[in-house]
Protein backbone atom coordinates (compact mmCIF):
# COMPACT_ATOMS: atom_id res chain seq x y z
CA UNK A 1 0.00 0.00 0.00
CA UNK A 2 1.42 3.66 -0.82
CA UNK A 3 0.23 6.93 -0.30
CA UNK A 4 1.58 9.47 -2.25
CA UNK A 5 1.37 13.10 -1.09
CA UNK A 6 -2.15 12.70 0.65
CA UNK A 7 -3.56 15.88 1.59
CA UNK A 8 -7.04 15.77 2.83
CA UNK A 9 -9.38 19.16 3.72
CA UNK A 10 -12.45 18.76 6.19
CA UNK A 11 -14.65 21.15 4.55
CA UNK A 12 -15.73 23.62 7.42
CA UNK A 13 -19.54 25.16 7.98
CA UNK A 14 -20.08 27.56 5.84
CA UNK A 15 -23.16 29.80 6.33
CA UNK A 16 -25.45 30.27 3.15
CA UNK A 17 -24.68 34.13 2.62
CA UNK A 18 -21.31 33.44 2.72
CA UNK A 19 -21.13 30.67 0.22
CA UNK A 20 -23.58 32.71 -2.10
CA UNK A 21 -21.11 35.60 -2.06
CA UNK A 22 -18.00 32.98 -2.67
CA UNK A 23 -19.95 31.53 -6.02
CA UNK A 24 -20.48 35.38 -7.16
CA UNK A 25 -16.87 35.88 -6.44
CA UNK A 26 -16.46 32.51 -8.45
CA UNK A 27 -18.97 34.14 -11.31
CA UNK A 28 -16.57 36.92 -11.45
CA UNK A 29 -13.32 35.38 -11.66
CA UNK A 30 -12.76 35.68 -8.33
CA UNK A 31 -11.05 32.45 -7.31
CA UNK A 32 -11.65 31.40 -3.46
CA UNK A 33 -11.72 27.92 -1.82
CA UNK A 34 -14.30 27.10 0.62
CA UNK A 35 -13.09 27.02 4.19
CA UNK A 36 -11.88 24.01 4.97
CA UNK A 37 -9.63 22.31 8.06
CA UNK A 38 -6.64 20.21 7.02
CA UNK A 39 -6.66 16.78 8.09
CA UNK A 40 -3.94 15.20 6.65
CA UNK A 41 -1.22 17.15 5.39
CA UNK A 42 1.14 15.55 2.97
CA UNK A 43 1.23 12.19 4.19
CA UNK A 44 4.12 9.78 1.88
CA UNK A 45 4.29 6.05 3.19
CA UNK A 46 5.07 3.16 1.74
CA UNK A 47 3.87 -0.04 3.74
CA UNK A 48 4.94 -3.33 2.40
CA UNK A 49 3.38 -6.15 2.33
CA UNK A 50 3.47 -8.25 5.38
CA UNK A 51 4.61 -5.58 7.50
CA UNK A 52 2.76 -4.48 11.37
CA UNK A 53 2.09 -0.44 11.28
CA UNK A 54 1.25 1.23 14.77
CA UNK A 55 -0.17 4.74 14.61
CA UNK A 56 0.07 6.90 17.74
CA UNK A 57 -0.71 10.60 18.27
CA UNK A 58 -2.57 12.73 20.97
CA UNK A 59 -6.44 13.18 20.40
CA UNK A 60 -7.12 14.75 17.10
CA UNK A 61 -3.86 14.05 15.59
CA UNK A 62 -5.95 12.81 12.53
CA UNK A 63 -5.11 9.17 13.16
CA UNK A 64 -8.43 8.03 11.99
CA UNK A 65 -9.01 9.90 9.15
CA UNK A 66 -5.10 8.71 8.16
CA UNK A 67 -6.84 4.92 8.12
CA UNK A 68 -10.00 6.03 6.36
CA UNK A 69 -8.13 7.44 3.74
CA UNK A 70 -6.29 4.19 3.49
CA UNK A 71 -9.45 2.41 3.38
CA UNK A 72 -10.72 4.63 0.71
CA UNK A 73 -13.32 6.02 2.82
CA UNK A 74 -12.45 9.61 2.24
CA UNK A 75 -11.42 10.45 -0.88
CA UNK A 76 -7.88 12.24 -0.34
CA UNK A 77 -8.28 16.15 -2.19
CA UNK A 78 -5.01 15.61 -3.73
CA UNK A 79 -2.28 12.68 -4.19
CA UNK A 80 -3.61 8.96 -4.60
CA UNK A 81 -3.85 6.05 -2.27
CA UNK A 82 -2.40 2.55 -3.98
CA UNK A 83 -3.89 -0.09 -3.27
CA UNK A 84 -2.65 -4.32 -3.47
CA UNK A 85 -5.03 -6.89 -2.18
CA UNK A 86 -8.81 -6.49 -0.41
CA UNK A 87 -8.52 -4.25 2.67
CA UNK A 88 -10.80 -4.51 6.00
CA UNK A 89 -11.33 -1.44 8.14
CA UNK A 90 -12.36 -2.80 11.74
CA UNK A 91 -13.98 0.22 13.36
CA UNK A 92 -16.37 0.55 15.73
CA UNK A 93 -16.89 -2.93 16.52
CA UNK A 94 -20.26 -4.30 15.87
CA UNK A 95 -20.76 -1.97 13.25
CA UNK A 96 -24.21 -2.06 12.11
CA UNK A 97 -25.83 -4.51 14.04
CA UNK A 98 -29.41 -4.68 15.03
CA UNK A 99 -30.42 -5.25 18.20
CA UNK A 100 -33.74 -7.19 17.52
CA UNK A 101 -32.25 -9.52 15.25
CA UNK A 102 -30.55 -12.73 17.01
CA UNK A 103 -26.47 -13.26 17.89
CA UNK A 104 -26.55 -15.07 14.71
CA UNK A 105 -28.22 -13.41 11.74
CA UNK A 106 -25.96 -10.38 13.59
CA UNK A 107 -22.85 -12.55 13.09
CA UNK A 108 -24.07 -12.67 9.38
CA UNK A 109 -24.67 -9.04 8.99
CA UNK A 110 -21.84 -7.88 10.89
CA UNK A 111 -19.79 -10.17 8.37
CA UNK A 112 -21.59 -8.61 5.04
CA UNK A 113 -21.20 -5.07 6.24
CA UNK A 114 -17.49 -6.33 6.21
CA UNK A 115 -17.66 -7.36 2.72
CA UNK A 116 -17.77 -10.71 2.85
CA UNK A 117 -19.88 -13.06 0.72
CA UNK A 118 -22.66 -15.58 1.99
CA UNK A 119 -20.37 -18.76 1.35
CA UNK A 120 -17.85 -17.25 3.48
CA UNK A 121 -19.93 -16.73 6.64
CA UNK A 122 -21.56 -19.60 5.98
CA UNK A 123 -18.46 -21.58 7.01
CA UNK A 124 -17.55 -19.10 9.14
CA UNK A 125 -20.39 -19.04 11.77
CA UNK A 126 -19.73 -22.01 13.75
CA UNK A 127 -16.12 -21.19 14.48
CA UNK A 128 -17.42 -17.93 15.33
CA UNK A 129 -20.01 -18.70 17.88
CA UNK A 130 -16.94 -20.94 19.06
CA UNK A 131 -14.88 -18.20 19.91
CA UNK A 132 -17.01 -15.56 21.13
CA UNK A 133 -18.42 -17.98 23.67
CA UNK A 134 -21.84 -17.41 23.54
CA UNK A 135 -23.96 -20.56 22.58
CA UNK A 136 -26.51 -20.28 24.68
CA UNK A 137 -27.17 -16.77 23.97
CA UNK A 138 -26.53 -17.08 20.15
CA UNK A 139 -30.36 -17.61 19.12
CA UNK A 140 -31.25 -14.90 21.31
CA UNK A 141 -31.89 -10.80 20.15
CA UNK A 142 -28.82 -8.78 20.67
CA UNK A 143 -31.35 -6.41 22.85
CA UNK A 144 -30.93 -9.29 25.39
CA UNK A 145 -26.87 -9.25 25.48
CA UNK A 146 -24.46 -7.19 27.93
CA UNK A 147 -22.59 -4.89 26.10
CA UNK A 148 -19.75 -6.80 26.80
CA UNK A 149 -20.98 -10.01 24.94
CA UNK A 150 -22.11 -7.47 21.81
CA UNK A 151 -18.06 -6.73 21.77
CA UNK A 152 -17.51 -10.14 22.23
CA UNK A 153 -19.65 -10.77 18.84
CA UNK A 154 -18.33 -8.60 16.82
CA UNK A 155 -14.31 -9.15 17.50
CA UNK A 156 -15.01 -12.58 17.15
CA UNK A 157 -16.45 -11.52 13.19
CA UNK A 158 -13.80 -8.91 12.88
CA UNK A 159 -11.30 -11.51 13.58
CA UNK A 160 -12.50 -14.49 11.65
CA UNK A 161 -11.13 -13.80 8.43
CA UNK A 162 -8.02 -13.11 6.49
CA UNK A 163 -8.06 -9.81 4.60
CA UNK A 164 -4.89 -8.63 2.59
CA UNK A 165 -4.92 -5.61 4.17
CA UNK A 166 -5.95 -5.11 7.77
CA UNK A 167 -6.35 -1.85 9.53
CA UNK A 168 -7.63 -1.52 12.91
CA UNK A 169 -9.05 1.53 14.80
CA UNK A 170 -9.09 1.27 18.47
CA UNK A 171 -10.88 -1.96 18.89
CA UNK A 172 -8.74 -4.26 20.74
CA UNK A 173 -9.54 -3.26 24.28
CA UNK A 174 -12.37 -5.01 24.64
CA UNK A 175 -13.84 -8.24 26.66
CA UNK A 176 -12.94 -9.63 30.30
CA UNK A 177 -9.45 -9.86 30.64
CA UNK A 178 -9.30 -14.06 29.64
CA UNK A 179 -11.17 -12.63 26.14
CA UNK A 180 -8.87 -10.16 25.62
CA UNK A 181 -5.70 -12.02 25.50
CA UNK A 182 -7.95 -14.78 23.72
CA UNK A 183 -8.60 -11.87 20.98
CA UNK A 184 -5.04 -10.29 20.96
CA UNK A 185 -3.58 -13.91 19.98
CA UNK A 186 -6.69 -14.00 17.21
CA UNK A 187 -5.80 -10.94 15.87
CA UNK A 188 -2.06 -12.27 16.34
CA UNK A 189 -2.60 -14.73 14.17
CA UNK A 190 -4.16 -12.98 11.51
CA UNK A 191 -1.02 -10.90 11.19
CA UNK A 192 1.14 -14.41 10.96
CA UNK A 193 -0.72 -15.33 7.92
CA UNK A 194 1.33 -12.42 6.50
CA UNK A 195 -1.40 -10.03 6.03
CA UNK A 196 -0.44 -6.48 6.70
CA UNK A 197 -2.34 -4.70 9.68
CA UNK A 198 -2.09 -1.33 10.24
CA UNK A 199 -3.16 -0.64 13.85
CA UNK A 200 -4.07 2.72 15.68
CA UNK A 201 -4.18 2.93 19.25
CA UNK A 202 -3.49 3.69 22.64
CA UNK A 203 -1.99 0.94 24.43
CA UNK A 204 1.93 1.29 23.92
CA UNK A 205 2.55 -1.97 25.30
CA UNK A 206 0.44 -3.92 22.42
CA UNK A 207 1.98 -1.96 19.98
CA UNK A 208 5.37 -2.34 20.87
CA UNK A 209 5.16 -6.44 21.10
CA UNK A 210 3.28 -6.83 17.64
CA UNK A 211 4.70 -3.49 15.51
CA UNK A 212 7.46 -3.66 12.77
CA UNK A 213 7.06 0.08 12.72
CA UNK A 214 5.19 2.84 14.10
CA UNK A 215 4.13 6.32 13.40
CA UNK A 216 3.55 9.11 15.79
CA UNK A 217 1.17 11.46 14.26
CA UNK A 218 0.78 15.39 14.57
CA UNK A 219 -1.93 17.93 13.40
CA UNK A 220 -2.37 16.14 10.76
CA UNK A 221 1.04 15.25 9.60
CA UNK A 222 3.57 12.21 10.19
CA UNK A 223 5.71 13.61 12.86
CA UNK A 224 7.94 10.70 13.91
CA UNK A 225 7.87 7.51 11.74
CA UNK A 226 10.85 4.38 13.19
CA UNK A 227 11.31 1.44 15.30
CA UNK A 228 8.69 1.35 17.96
CA UNK A 229 11.39 1.83 20.83
CA UNK A 230 12.31 4.82 19.10
CA UNK A 231 8.92 6.15 18.38
CA UNK A 232 7.32 5.80 22.09
CA UNK A 233 10.96 7.09 23.39
CA UNK A 234 10.27 10.21 21.78
CA UNK A 235 6.28 10.56 22.06
CA UNK A 236 7.43 10.53 25.59
CA UNK A 237 9.99 12.86 25.27
CA UNK A 238 7.99 15.41 23.12
CA UNK A 239 4.43 14.89 25.56
CA UNK A 240 6.24 14.41 28.43
CA UNK B 1 11.62 3.68 3.54
CA UNK B 2 11.75 0.50 1.66
CA UNK B 3 9.84 0.14 -1.75
CA UNK B 4 9.08 -3.20 -0.83
CA UNK B 5 5.13 -3.14 -2.58
CA UNK B 6 7.00 -6.11 -5.28
CA UNK B 7 7.68 -8.00 -2.32
CA UNK B 8 4.45 -9.97 -2.84
CA UNK B 9 6.55 -13.32 -3.01
CA UNK B 10 3.70 -15.39 -0.67
CA UNK B 11 1.10 -14.39 -2.78
CA UNK B 12 2.32 -13.24 -6.51
CA UNK B 13 -1.80 -13.95 -7.84
CA UNK B 14 -2.62 -10.54 -5.93
CA UNK B 15 -0.16 -8.30 -6.51
CA UNK B 16 -2.74 -5.92 -8.57
CA UNK B 17 -1.45 -2.49 -7.66
CA UNK B 18 -4.64 -0.31 -7.93
CA UNK B 19 -5.34 3.32 -6.86
CA UNK B 20 -8.71 3.96 -5.37
CA UNK B 21 -10.95 6.25 -7.44
CA UNK B 22 -9.77 5.35 -10.73
CA UNK B 23 -10.88 8.17 -13.33
CA UNK B 24 -13.45 6.45 -15.12
CA UNK B 25 -15.18 7.57 -17.90
CA UNK B 26 -19.12 8.37 -16.95
CA UNK B 27 -20.66 5.91 -19.28
CA UNK B 28 -19.91 3.18 -17.13
CA UNK B 29 -21.10 4.51 -13.86
CA UNK B 30 -24.63 2.86 -14.64
CA UNK B 31 -23.11 -0.13 -15.09
CA UNK B 32 -20.49 -0.04 -11.85
CA UNK B 33 -23.55 0.55 -9.75
CA UNK B 34 -25.00 -2.73 -10.80
CA UNK B 35 -21.57 -4.70 -10.59
CA UNK B 36 -21.16 -2.92 -6.91
CA UNK B 37 -24.79 -3.76 -6.00
CA UNK B 38 -24.08 -7.81 -7.09
CA UNK B 39 -20.70 -8.32 -5.24
CA UNK B 40 -22.70 -7.02 -2.11
CA UNK B 41 -25.86 -8.76 -3.00
CA UNK B 42 -25.60 -10.68 0.49
CA UNK B 43 -25.20 -7.56 2.40
CA UNK B 44 -28.35 -6.01 0.70
CA UNK B 45 -30.29 -9.30 1.62
CA UNK B 46 -29.01 -9.07 5.07
CA UNK B 47 -30.49 -4.80 5.36
CA UNK B 48 -33.87 -5.92 3.95
CA UNK B 49 -33.73 -8.88 6.08
CA UNK B 50 -33.04 -6.40 9.09
CA UNK B 51 -35.23 -3.56 7.86
CA UNK B 52 -38.41 -5.68 7.32
CA UNK B 53 -37.36 -7.28 10.79
CA UNK B 54 -37.62 -3.47 12.40
CA UNK B 55 -40.54 -2.82 11.05
CA UNK B 56 -42.70 -6.01 12.04
CA UNK B 57 -40.48 -6.93 15.29
CA UNK B 58 -42.89 -6.40 18.55
CA UNK B 59 -45.77 -5.59 16.61
CA UNK B 60 -48.75 -7.30 17.61
CA UNK B 61 -50.80 -7.68 14.01
CA UNK B 62 -46.84 -8.07 12.59
CA UNK B 63 -47.26 -8.52 8.77
CA UNK B 64 -50.91 -7.59 9.17
CA UNK B 65 -49.75 -4.22 8.83
CA UNK B 66 -48.60 -4.22 6.05
CA UNK B 67 -52.17 -4.73 4.52
CA UNK B 68 -54.20 -2.71 7.23
CA UNK B 69 -51.89 0.18 6.61
CA UNK B 70 -52.98 1.15 2.72
CA UNK B 71 -56.62 -0.39 3.23
CA UNK B 72 -57.18 1.70 6.42
CA UNK B 73 -55.78 4.59 4.13
CA UNK B 74 -57.53 3.73 1.14
CA UNK B 75 -61.16 3.76 2.99
CA UNK B 76 -60.82 7.59 4.42
CA UNK B 77 -59.68 8.49 0.98
CA UNK B 78 -62.46 6.94 -0.29
CA UNK B 79 -65.15 7.91 1.97
CA UNK B 80 -63.55 11.93 1.66
CA UNK B 81 -63.98 11.17 -2.37
CA UNK B 82 -67.88 10.09 -1.78
CA UNK B 83 -68.22 13.30 -0.06
CA UNK B 84 -66.23 15.41 -2.76
CA UNK B 85 -67.70 13.50 -5.87
CA UNK B 86 -70.72 12.92 -4.40
CA UNK B 87 -70.94 9.42 -6.42
CA UNK B 88 -68.83 6.22 -7.13
CA UNK B 89 -68.35 3.43 -9.51
CA UNK B 90 -67.91 -0.32 -7.68
CA UNK B 91 -64.62 -0.61 -8.79
CA UNK B 92 -63.17 3.14 -7.24
CA UNK B 93 -62.17 1.66 -3.60
CA UNK B 94 -59.84 -0.87 -4.91
CA UNK B 95 -58.46 1.70 -7.72
CA UNK B 96 -57.71 4.10 -4.72
CA UNK B 97 -56.15 1.11 -2.51
CA UNK B 98 -53.60 0.29 -5.53
CA UNK B 99 -53.01 4.18 -5.95
CA UNK B 100 -52.26 4.39 -2.66
CA UNK B 101 -49.58 1.03 -2.61
CA UNK B 102 -48.10 2.33 -5.31
CA UNK B 103 -47.67 5.90 -4.76
CA UNK B 104 -46.84 4.97 -1.15
CA UNK B 105 -43.75 2.97 -2.57
CA UNK B 106 -43.01 5.80 -5.16
CA UNK B 107 -42.91 8.22 -2.27
CA UNK B 108 -40.99 6.61 0.35
CA UNK B 109 -38.47 5.10 -2.29
CA UNK B 110 -37.93 8.56 -3.42
CA UNK B 111 -37.57 10.43 0.05
CA UNK B 112 -35.06 7.33 1.46
CA UNK B 113 -32.79 7.59 -1.31
CA UNK B 114 -32.56 11.13 -1.27
CA UNK B 115 -31.70 10.78 2.15
CA UNK B 116 -29.86 7.89 2.11
CA UNK B 117 -26.62 9.93 3.00
CA UNK B 118 -27.24 11.47 5.79
CA UNK B 119 -29.49 8.69 7.04
CA UNK B 120 -26.69 5.68 7.47
CA UNK B 121 -23.41 8.60 8.00
CA UNK B 122 -22.68 6.46 10.58
CA UNK B 123 -22.09 3.49 8.79
CA UNK B 124 -20.50 5.55 5.64
CA UNK B 125 -17.89 7.07 7.85
CA UNK B 126 -16.52 3.40 8.89
CA UNK B 127 -17.12 1.50 6.07
CA UNK B 128 -16.07 1.24 2.33
CA UNK B 129 -18.89 -0.50 1.37
CA UNK B 130 -20.27 1.02 -1.56
CA UNK B 131 -22.87 3.72 -1.03
CA UNK B 132 -25.34 2.66 -3.41
CA UNK B 133 -26.38 0.17 -1.25
CA UNK B 134 -27.99 2.12 1.37
CA UNK B 135 -30.36 3.23 -1.13
CA UNK B 136 -30.61 0.35 -3.07
CA UNK B 137 -31.49 -2.25 0.20
CA UNK B 138 -34.35 0.46 1.04
CA UNK B 139 -35.74 0.65 -2.41
CA UNK B 140 -35.96 -3.20 -2.33
CA UNK B 141 -37.30 -3.54 1.20
CA UNK B 142 -40.36 -0.99 -0.42
CA UNK B 143 -40.46 -3.62 -2.76
CA UNK B 144 -40.92 -6.70 -0.75
CA UNK B 145 -43.26 -4.30 1.10
CA UNK B 146 -45.40 -3.46 -1.64
CA UNK B 147 -46.02 -6.80 -3.08
CA UNK B 148 -47.15 -8.59 0.38
CA UNK B 149 -49.67 -5.47 0.29
CA UNK B 150 -51.04 -5.86 -2.79
CA UNK B 151 -52.53 -9.23 -1.52
CA UNK B 152 -55.07 -7.41 -0.08
CA UNK B 153 -56.49 -6.15 -3.71
CA UNK B 154 -57.48 -10.04 -3.73
CA UNK B 155 -60.32 -9.48 -1.16
CA UNK B 156 -61.48 -6.97 -3.86
CA UNK B 157 -61.28 -9.21 -7.37
CA UNK B 158 -63.22 -11.68 -5.37
CA UNK B 159 -66.32 -9.15 -4.01
CA UNK B 160 -65.92 -7.69 -7.52
CA UNK B 161 -65.95 -10.75 -9.38
CA UNK B 162 -62.61 -10.01 -10.87
CA UNK B 163 -61.01 -13.22 -12.71
CA UNK B 164 -57.67 -12.62 -12.72
CA UNK B 165 -55.90 -12.36 -16.67
CA UNK B 166 -52.95 -12.20 -18.61
CA UNK B 167 -52.46 -8.80 -18.45
CA UNK B 168 -51.28 -9.36 -14.39
CA UNK B 169 -48.04 -9.25 -16.49
CA UNK B 170 -48.31 -5.41 -16.46
CA UNK B 171 -47.85 -5.67 -12.43
CA UNK B 172 -44.61 -6.27 -11.99
CA UNK B 173 -43.14 -4.56 -14.63
CA UNK B 174 -45.06 -1.23 -13.74
CA UNK B 175 -44.03 -1.82 -9.97
CA UNK B 176 -40.26 -2.30 -11.14
CA UNK B 177 -40.50 1.01 -12.92
CA UNK B 178 -41.85 2.91 -10.07
CA UNK B 179 -38.86 1.76 -8.30
CA UNK B 180 -36.51 2.00 -10.44
CA UNK B 181 -37.67 5.74 -11.33
CA UNK B 182 -37.52 6.51 -7.33
CA UNK B 183 -34.36 5.21 -7.05
CA UNK B 184 -32.49 6.92 -10.17
CA UNK B 185 -34.35 10.04 -9.80
CA UNK B 186 -33.49 10.26 -6.27
CA UNK B 187 -29.76 9.11 -7.20
CA UNK B 188 -29.47 12.39 -8.53
CA UNK B 189 -30.16 14.66 -5.72
CA UNK B 190 -28.87 12.42 -2.28
CA UNK B 191 -25.03 14.15 -2.81
CA UNK B 192 -26.46 17.37 -2.81
CA UNK B 193 -28.73 16.90 0.00
CA UNK B 194 -25.33 16.18 2.22
CA UNK B 195 -24.11 19.59 1.00
CA UNK B 196 -27.69 21.43 1.70
CA UNK B 197 -30.59 19.51 3.83
CA UNK B 198 -32.79 21.84 2.22
CA UNK B 199 -33.22 19.13 -0.72
CA UNK B 200 -34.83 16.71 1.24
CA UNK B 201 -37.52 19.57 2.76
CA UNK B 202 -38.35 20.22 -0.89
CA UNK B 203 -38.29 16.63 -1.57
CA UNK B 204 -40.93 16.09 1.40
CA UNK B 205 -43.16 18.92 -0.19
CA UNK B 206 -43.09 17.37 -3.70
CA UNK B 207 -44.47 14.08 -2.73
CA UNK B 208 -46.63 15.52 -0.24
CA UNK B 209 -48.19 17.79 -3.60
CA UNK B 210 -47.36 15.02 -5.45
CA UNK B 211 -49.75 13.08 -4.03
CA UNK B 212 -52.78 15.29 -5.75
CA UNK B 213 -51.12 15.60 -9.03
CA UNK B 214 -50.86 11.98 -9.24
CA UNK B 215 -53.37 9.16 -9.73
CA UNK B 216 -54.28 7.91 -6.19
CA UNK B 217 -57.44 9.38 -5.92
CA UNK B 218 -58.43 10.21 -9.32
CA UNK B 219 -57.78 7.61 -12.53
CA UNK B 220 -55.94 8.14 -16.23
CA UNK B 221 -59.68 7.83 -17.53
CA UNK B 222 -61.16 10.56 -15.27
CA UNK B 223 -58.75 12.67 -16.36
CA UNK B 224 -59.48 12.49 -19.99
CA UNK B 225 -62.96 12.54 -19.58
CA UNK B 226 -62.50 15.62 -16.90
CA UNK B 227 -59.36 17.30 -19.05
CA UNK B 228 -60.38 16.31 -22.33
CA UNK B 229 -57.49 14.76 -24.30
CA UNK B 230 -56.82 17.36 -26.36
CA UNK B 231 -56.35 19.66 -23.12
CA UNK B 232 -53.02 21.18 -22.01
CA UNK B 233 -53.58 20.42 -18.65
CA UNK B 234 -54.11 16.42 -19.52
CA UNK B 235 -50.14 17.22 -21.44
CA UNK B 236 -49.04 18.82 -18.19
CA UNK B 237 -50.72 15.98 -16.28
CA UNK B 238 -49.26 12.84 -18.45
CA UNK B 239 -45.60 14.75 -17.64
CA UNK B 240 -45.83 13.27 -14.47
CA UNK B 241 -44.09 9.92 -14.89
CA UNK B 242 -46.29 7.66 -12.28
CA UNK B 243 -49.25 8.33 -14.34
CA UNK B 244 -48.85 5.69 -16.85
CA UNK B 245 -47.34 2.82 -14.29
CA UNK B 246 -50.12 3.82 -11.48
CA UNK B 247 -52.61 3.25 -14.20
CA UNK B 248 -50.92 0.10 -15.68
CA UNK B 249 -50.86 -1.49 -12.09
CA UNK B 250 -54.62 -0.76 -11.82
CA UNK B 251 -55.49 -2.23 -15.23
CA UNK B 252 -53.89 -5.16 -14.69
CA UNK B 253 -55.74 -6.06 -11.88
CA UNK B 254 -58.71 -4.87 -13.34
CA UNK B 255 -57.65 -7.35 -16.75
CA UNK B 256 -58.60 -4.31 -18.83
CA UNK B 257 -56.03 -3.22 -21.19
CA UNK B 258 -55.15 0.79 -21.13
CA UNK B 259 -54.82 2.93 -24.16
CA UNK B 260 -52.21 5.76 -23.92
CA UNK B 261 -50.84 7.91 -26.54
CA UNK B 262 -47.42 6.40 -28.36
CA UNK B 263 -45.68 9.38 -26.89
CA UNK B 264 -46.28 8.89 -23.46
CA UNK B 265 -46.03 5.41 -23.47
CA UNK B 266 -41.86 5.72 -24.61
CA UNK B 267 -42.27 8.47 -22.17
CA UNK B 268 -43.13 6.10 -19.86
CA UNK B 269 -40.46 3.57 -20.56
CA UNK B 270 -37.64 6.25 -21.06
CA UNK B 271 -37.93 8.10 -18.02
CA UNK B 272 -36.96 5.58 -15.72
CA UNK B 273 -33.88 4.85 -17.94
CA UNK B 274 -32.65 8.17 -18.12
CA UNK B 275 -33.35 9.03 -14.51
CA UNK B 276 -31.09 5.96 -13.43
CA UNK B 277 -28.32 6.67 -16.04
CA UNK B 278 -27.96 10.05 -14.88
CA UNK B 279 -28.44 9.14 -10.85
CA UNK B 280 -26.10 6.84 -11.11
CA UNK B 281 -23.80 9.27 -13.26
CA UNK B 282 -24.36 11.93 -10.54
CA UNK B 283 -24.20 9.94 -7.59
CA UNK B 284 -20.73 8.07 -8.62
CA UNK B 285 -19.33 11.24 -8.91
CA UNK B 286 -20.24 13.08 -6.05
CA UNK B 287 -21.08 10.88 -3.49
CA UNK B 288 -17.80 9.50 -1.77
CA UNK B 289 -16.39 13.38 -1.90
CA UNK B 290 -19.18 14.64 0.19
CA UNK B 291 -18.43 11.87 2.93
CA UNK B 292 -16.38 14.83 4.74
CA UNK B 293 -19.40 16.42 5.12
CA UNK B 294 -21.70 13.97 6.83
Amino acid sequence: MKLEQVVLDYPKKESIVHFLKRKLGFILGKKSKSPHFRALNQIDLTINKGEVIGIIGRNGSSKSTLLKAMAGIYQPTEGEVVMDGDISLLSGVGLGMNKNLSGRENIHLYGSILGHSRTTMDSLTEEIIQFSELHEFIDEPLRTYSSGMKARLGISVATAVKPDILLIDEVLGVGDPGFKKRSQERIRRMMDDSNTVVIVSHSFGLLKDICDRMIMMEKGSIKIIGTPDDVIAKYHEIEG
Amino acid sequence: MTDGLETGVDNPRRSNLRPFYQKESFIKSPFKLISNLRNYKYLVRNLVNRDLNQKYNNALLGYVWTLLEPALLASVYYVLFIIIANHSEPNYPMLVLIGVIGWGMFSRILNGTVNSLTANSGMIKQSNIPMEVYSFSLAATQLVITTLSMLIVVPFMVQLEIAPTVNLWMLPLSIISLMITAWGFGLIFASANVMFPDVAHLFRFITKAGFFVSPVMWTYEMLIDRAGSDSIYFDIAMLNPVVIPLTCMRHSIEGTTPSFEHIHLIYAIIFPLISYIIGSIVFTKYSRGVVTRL
